[in-house]
């Protein structure tokens, strides 16, 4: 009977090492490749491989001293800002009206709004791209910044969405009541309690938008994002001051993601 | 209670795509009274109190305030203010901004807001809550703080939708006694919707019973208890004893019913005009029953027996036929024992079979 007892115990216990090892497994595959990436970003030799000769912050001088590399670090960033900001606004009115309004039709509009988000980037692309020559619209990062609005509104409609359903709608009828207008109900109820909602559209709006590189590619000619700029410098050979984007480009993207959870637990 | 009429609903209804919540509804609610709307979930009661507060336009029928149509105006166009179930506080708000919500949006300044605002508090007695957050108030002090926030905007009428609902029996009781006491305070009229029958009748001067989006009865506490204008009404305001039987005959007032398991029944008929051979049943509350044998006699024997406090609840069968008892808790009898129940004549009524379920 003990020794039974012991048996069951040690298998939990060996299921528990293998349930750690697995975790441990993905994360190594996971964060291995980006660990390597920052880690021969202060490499001195101008090869990745071992063992590192040296250490050396050359290749983020190197990076700042393009003006092209900053160039690009600068339009992803107006071009990212831009996009979240929009998104997240038309988001917020489209999230407000698919639930709020007795208008018909309302599960085809919030299902249409959502369409985008299943097309390919690369269908998305090549229309646009088609649509813009037609219309005659010179392709610039204006154009992108079009193009990446169609798959962020859905995004930002979709987060909003969900914090605005959880709004009981007695909030508002309270404050109608009052003698609030619809409009001042809206600024007054319903944006100071979606809040939460807005800033995770506009974190996740962001980096979606800074990370893109397909519709951008197919919808800019000469302002370059910075995605475009690490494959156009990639594509004639490899290029150490890539590590050293790579590693600026995830510690942004961290921030951001950190930002997000903070917002997130802080609603808990 | 003057007899002026503040608000007044002609032939209003309610259809919502999948059902009527709201027939064809005709009533007065007149200035200073206090009104409640009781019935079961799902009889319109809400939907009526919604409309009146513009929440939700009627199908058909006219709304009116004050003699005005106001059948279409919104909301904030309207001299009444809404109490909601679960408060509805801004949760973003302090407890100060809550109240002075409806005084911002008529334009009054800053200093008047905070003064009117401290003075309702006062009102209220929540003296020191100003600068609190609701999620940092009881239920008690929320439902204070709500109703602070429409009476600071002097409404003609004040809605409530059960509004004590969320509160423990205890606190439910006290806010009852203080919600009339603020009504005969301030003159409002107000109109109440709850699904409490104990709470209708200890707050109202009238009653408003509802199903299925009709009004059943219309009358003062003690006539929905006492003269109940049908068993659904008879049923939903408190516990009751059906006795079916046929109608004999009509003497000085009183009608003579027989009953195959207890006999010869004398009982009140506020209807009027009965037919013999109709067939009826005889309505007698629990508590108007007692044990001996004058009058309305039955012997029978103790089935059930069930101790709350103040009462003993027993359950007698006569016959095959169960008379719930309601008896003072010094009567001491046992399950087995046989005993004699009676009751007053003029404390039976009649109710016609036919009325049973049906709207006039």
């Amino acid at each position: 009977m003990a020794n039974r007892t012991t048996n069951a115990k040690s298998k939990m216990e060996f299921n528990k090492v293998l349930l750690l090892m697995l975790i441990l497994i993905v994360l190594f595959i996971i964060y291995v490749p980006i660990f390597l990436l920052i880690l021969f970003s202060f490499s001195e030799g101008r090869f990745q491989v071992f063992p590192i000769t040296g250490y050396t912050l050359k290749w983020y001088a190197q990076m700042f001293a393009d003006p092209s590399f900053v160039k690009s670090l600068g339009n992803s960033l107006i071009l990212a800002g831009s996009t979240s900001v929009t998104a997240t606004i038309i988001g917020f009115f489209g999230a407000y009206s698919a639930l709020r309004s007795n208008m018909k039709f309302k599960n085809i509009f919030s299902s249409s709004m959502l369409l985008p988000l299943a097309i390919p980037y690369i269908l998305l692309g090549v229309a646009l791209r088609i649509y813009f020559f037609n219309l005659k619209v010179p392709l610039s990062l204006f154009t992108v910044y079009l193009g990446h609005l169609t798959f962020t509104i859905p995004l930002a409609f979709l987060t909003i969405r969900a914090r605005i359903a959880q709004i009981p709608m007695t909030y508002e009828e309270a404050a109608w009541d009052l003698g609030a207008s619809r409009l001042v109900t809206l600024k007054e109820i319903v944006l100071p309690l979606s809040f939460p909602g807005i800033i995770a559209s506009l974190l996740l709006t962001f980096t979606f938008a800074f990370d893109e590189f397909i519709i951008a590619y197919f919808l800019t000619r000469f302002e370059m994002t910075l995605p475009i700029k690490i494959w156009s410098t990639l594509i004639t050979g490899f290029d150490p001051r890539v590590n050293a984007v790579g590693t600026m480009v995830f510690l942004i993207t961290l921030i951001i993601v950190f930002l997000a959870q903070k917002n997130a637990f802080d609603q808990v | 209670m003057s007899e002026n009429v503040m608000v007044r609903l002609e032939g209003v209804t309610k259809i919502f795509t999948d059902c009527t919540a709201v027939d064809n509804q005709d009533l007065d609610i007149y200035e200073g009274e206090f009104l409640t709307l009781l019935g079961p979930s799902g009889c319109g009661k809400t939907t009526t109190l919604r409309m009146i507060a513009g929440l939700e336009i009627p199908t058909n029928g006219r709304i009116l305030i004050h003699g005005e149509d106001v059948t279409f105006n919104l909301p904030s166009e309207r001299d009444t203010s809404i109490m909601f179930q679960n408060y509805a506080l801004f949760p973003h708000k302090t407890v100060g901004e809550n109240i002075a919500f409806g005084l911002k949006m008529r334009g009054i300044d800053k200093k008047e807001q905070e003064i009117k605002v401290r003075e309702m508090l006062d009102f209220v007695q929540l003296p020191a809550v100003y600068d609190r957050k609701p999620h940092q108030l009881s239920g008690g002090q929320c439902q204070r703080v709500a109703l602070a926030r429409s009476l600071v905007m002097q409404p003609s009428v004040l809605l409530l939708d059960e509004p004590l609902g969320a509160l423990d029996a205890g606190l439910r009781k006290a806010m009852q006694l203080e919600l009339k006491n603020i009504q005969r305070k301030t003159g409002i009229t107000f109109i109440y919707v709850t699904h409490d029958q104990e709470e209708a009748l200890t707050m109202s001067d009238r009653i408003a019973v509802m199903q299925n989006g009709v009004i059943e009865q219309l009358a003062p506490p003690s006539v929905i208890y006492e003269q109940p204008k049908n068993e659904f009404v008879a049923k939903f305001v408190g516990r009751c004893n059906l006795i079916p039987g046929k109608v004999i005959e009509q003497e000085n007032g009183l009608v003579l019913v027989s009953n195959d398991a207890l006999g010869r029944l004398r009982a009140k008929n506020p209807a009027g005009e009965i037919r013999a051979g109709e067939e009826v049943k005889i309505l007698v509350r629990p508590e108007k029953v007692w044990f001996s044998n004058q009058n309305n006699t039955a012997n029978g024997t103790v089935i059930s027996k069930a101790y709350v406090g103040s009462r003993v609840d027993y359950q007698i069968e006569c016959n095959g036929l169960v008379l719930l008892v309601e008896a003072d808790a010094l009567v001491d009898l046992y399950i087995g024992d046989e005993v004699d129940v009676c009751w007053e004549a003029k404390d039976s009524i009649i109710m016609p079979k036919n009325f049973c379920n049906t709207t006039e």
